[in-house]
């Protein structure tokens, strides 16, 4: 199956997705923090957000370092055709497609629930609109 | 190397990602024709910075569509990808692995394409929010 190289393209995106995949990720975690420590001050909601913006960023951050890695061995692949190099590609690009998944999941769940906060909070605040 | 076969899992997952890049891309170009509506209608306004805002709604509409476009055609190939994945964990056939790995690499191409474009918009989107704000504040103080 050593014609499959010439199947092998766009590592050089690949790369480029891995890289705003982790610098994502750094960002959602850095939010997640902030959030944090703004919410033990104004309330929970800043704590729940905080805390599921760092499991994003965390899940995020792993897609980005899986498909790095992926794009790695398909390059190594390319010139060494070694079984092990694609074995590990495989490997490595269905780990980041389990990573992302989840990570499109919690933001998914994230959207419900920011519409709820954001109707708590505005019952809680009646003169907002005011 | 049909020991591949043992490495391929989470083709659910890929599946899973390739409806939602079809779902949004096919949500984002409808939105993108809206924004475009909304700003050429708002362009009538005299003031400078609600002109403004009407051209920032029209250029985020129109670099709507293509990344709406994008999407779509990247979660169709990961679609297909994940199908030519299970189909060679089920056959073993070396023409399966070959479609899987054309369809993903194509996948990585479109999706890298609808990112650079992403970003060109929220560096676009960031400056003129900027000039904007800088004009509003400039004719609130009475600017001329």
């Amino acid at each position: 199956m050593n014609s499959l190289k010439e199947y092998i393209k766009g590592t050089g995106w690949a790369k480029f997705i891995a890289v705003m995949n982790i610098l994502s990720g750094a960002f959602l975690i850095l939010t997640g923090i902030v959030g944090i420590i703004a919410g033990i001050s104004q309330g929970f909601i800043g704590i729940v957000f905080g805390a599921l913006s760092i499991l994003l960023g965390i899940l995020t951050l792993m897609a980005g370092i899986k498909l790095w890695g992926t794009a790695s061995n398909l390059q190594i692949y390319k010139s060494t055709e070694k079984e092990e190099d694609m074995k590990e590609a495989i490997k490595n690009l269905s780990d980041y497609f389990i990573w992302y998944g989840w990570a499109i999941a919690i933001a998914l769940a994230m959207v419900p629930l920011g519409i709820i906060a954001s109707l708590f909070l505005g019952s809680s605040m009646p003169g907002l609109l005011y | 190397m049909n020991s591949l076969r043992g490495y391929i899992k989470g083709t659910g997952w890929e599946k899973f990602i390739a409806v939602m890049d079809m779902v949004s891309g096919a949500l984002s170009i409808p939105i993108g024709i809206f924004l475009i509506i909304l700003g050429i209608n708002r362009w009538g306004t005299e003031e400078i910075a609600s002109k403004l805002g009407a051209v920032l709604v029209i250029v985020i509409g129109t670099f709507a569509i293509p990344i709406g476009i994008f999407l779509i055609i990247a979660g169709i190939k990961l679609w297909r990808g994940a199908k030519n994945l299970e189909n060679y964990k089920s056959t073993e056939k070396e023409e399966d692995m070959k479609e899987a790995i054309k369809n993903l690499s194509d996948y990585f191409t479109w999706r890298g394409r609808m990112e650079v474009v992403g970003l060109v918009i929220s560096v676009f989107a960031i400056v003129f929010v900027i000039v904007i704000l800088v004009l509003a504040l400039w004719y609130g103080k009475g600017g001329s």
